[in-house]
């Protein structure tokens, strides 16, 4: 190294399972991306069919003749929320979101395939029993040892997050 | 936890080809989605008359934290204006089950009904008595049921008197005013003969009022109101022939009339509002503070 230059850190690459802060952070940024890009189309006849004022639209959601058809569009909303998670993270072991925050999807048993994307995906669809998953999954990410989601344990996937350090004047800094 | 130390990062491609490539595919696929969708304007094909309830005791804003069974007048003036400006609504409806409230409170929701463009029909379910009858006869037309109760022409202001009990429990009233009608209605005092007479004043200038906002919208005399302003009720049978009520019947009568008035199908959609937990934690805060007036229980004046 020439006289006067400082000495560049060392780094490393460690992967790490991935926080709550960052898993949230991540999803925050894929549910923005669904609603402002993906499923846009989809709020347009959302709007169309029911009223704008907050008291008519409870009631023509409630309304026998109105429901099954409004629950067949947020089910069709589901299915593409779900399919926008299993194809990016079958395509990139990632999704938008978890690109940004560094998060990847590695699988146990090699690299997932896309009925394991799936099924990490099924908290998408709001039917019963999916949607017990909005439940089970925040806490079981809190709470579970292995701070895998329950769709990650049956999918047998994990969430990682590849950090970098830097080794700088002898400490480590992410 | 994993942690494994690496020197490189697994070899991707670069991921935003693919990104745009799925969120295009995506979008599309959606748009398609949503042209199968079949779409009628919820203003055509859904709820073109409003039905606004007034159930319970009327009053300007709710007493009471958990108060369901009060008729808040502010928020049905609101309901009201919103049925005004919304293009769909081409009636409204006031489903009315209410034995009265406030003087003021039946004075804003009757001028709020006049106000309004709109055919405006009032339909007394089982109560439509005092504030409530005034309130009724605001608007265009009025639909009672043969037994429903009408009527009750009056004004009340009664309040229990503790004075005699205060004093048989060794309880004295300290009474410090500026103004010697201050403490008028207190319930630890009697009331002397003079603010009695004054009070009675208040009353029957009230009662007065409440007659000839009721002639004048039933548009009849003031003199057939007159004698049946004796706070008395009546059935919507007697209430028709008095011409108090314009027909008899239930909703479905309304919608048959609304119906011909409007020539064309009638869909009742509901407006009401809904507390939030915040509004309801809101009022507790509000009415926990101190205010400089005359005993509340005093100047409730009730028709």
């Amino acid at each position: 190294m020439a006289k006067g230059m400082a000495k560049k850190p060392d780094f490393h690459i460690v992967r790490i399972e991935a926080t709550f802060a960052r898993r949230v952070l991540a999803f925050s940024i894929d549910i923005l991306i669904l609603l402002f890009i993906v499923l846009t189309p989809l709020f347009k006849v959302f709007e169309q069919m029911v009223p704008q004022d907050y008291t008519l639209a409870r009631e023509y959601m409630m309304a026998p003749e109105h429901a099954p058809l409004i629950a067949s569009l947020f089910l069709v909303m589901g299915l593409f929320a779900m399919t926008y998670f299993a194809l990016l993270e079958w395509q990139l072991q990632s999704t938008v979101g978890k690109l940004f925050l560094g998060l990847r999807i590695e699988s146990e048993i090699g690299r997932p395939s896309l009925w394991q994307c799936m099924v990490r995906s099924f908290f998408a669809l709001p039917v019963f029993p999916f949607v017990l998953l909005w439940v089970i999954d925040p806490l079981m990410m809190l709470f579970w040892k292995s701070r895998q989601r329950l769709s990650e344990i049956l999918s047998r996937t994990k969430t990682i997050h590849y950090a970098v350090f830097f080794y700088n004047n002898g400490t480590m800094e992410e | 936890m994993v942690k494994n130390v690496v020197h490189t990062m697994p070899a991707t491609p670069s991921p935003w080809k693919t990104i745009i490539f799925i969120l295009l595919g995506l979008w599309i696929i959606a748009s398609l989605v949503a042209l199968t969708f079949t779409v009628s304007g919820p203003a055509d094909s859904f709820g073109n008359v409003a039905v606004i309830p007034i159930h319970g005791i009327i009053s300007v804003g709710n007493p009471t934290m958990f108060a369901s069974d009060m008729a808040d007048s502010n928020s049905i003036v609101k309901l009201l204006e919103q049925a005004e400006k919304a293009p769909e609504i081409k009636a409204i409806v006031l489903d009315i089950n209410s034995p009265g409230g406030t003087a003021v409170a039946s004075e804003e929701i009757a001028n709020a009904i006049k106000r309004s463009s709109k055919p405006t029909v009032a339909l007394v379910r089982e109560v439509g008595a005092s504030g409530a009858f005034w309130v009724a006869t605001s608007a265009d037309t009025v639909f009672a049921s043969p037994i429903s109760i009408t009527g009750s022409i009056g004004v009340i202001a009664s309040y229990l008197d503790f004075s005699e009990f205060i004093e048989e429990h060794n309880v004295s009233y300290e009474r410090m005013v500026a103004g010697r009608y201050k403490d008028i209605g207190s319930p630890f005092r009697d009331l002397t003969p003079e603010e009695r007479a004054m009070f009675q004043q208040e009353l029957d200038a009230i009662h007065q009022y409440f007659i000839e906002v009721v002639a004048e919208q039933r548009n009849l005399s003031v003199e057939h109101v007159q004698k049946d302003a004796t706070g008395r009720i009546f059935l919507g049978r007697e209430a028709l022939e008095l011409r108090y009520v314009d027909h008899l019947g239930d909703k479905y009568d309304v919608k048959s009339f609304l119906e011909k008035e409007l020539g064309s199908n009638v869909t009742f959609v509901a407006y009401q509002e809904e507390q939030s937990l915040l509004d309801m934690l809101t009022q507790l805060k509000n009415n926990a503070g101190f205010s400089i007036e005359m005993p509340k229980q005093t100047m409730k004046v009730w028709t």
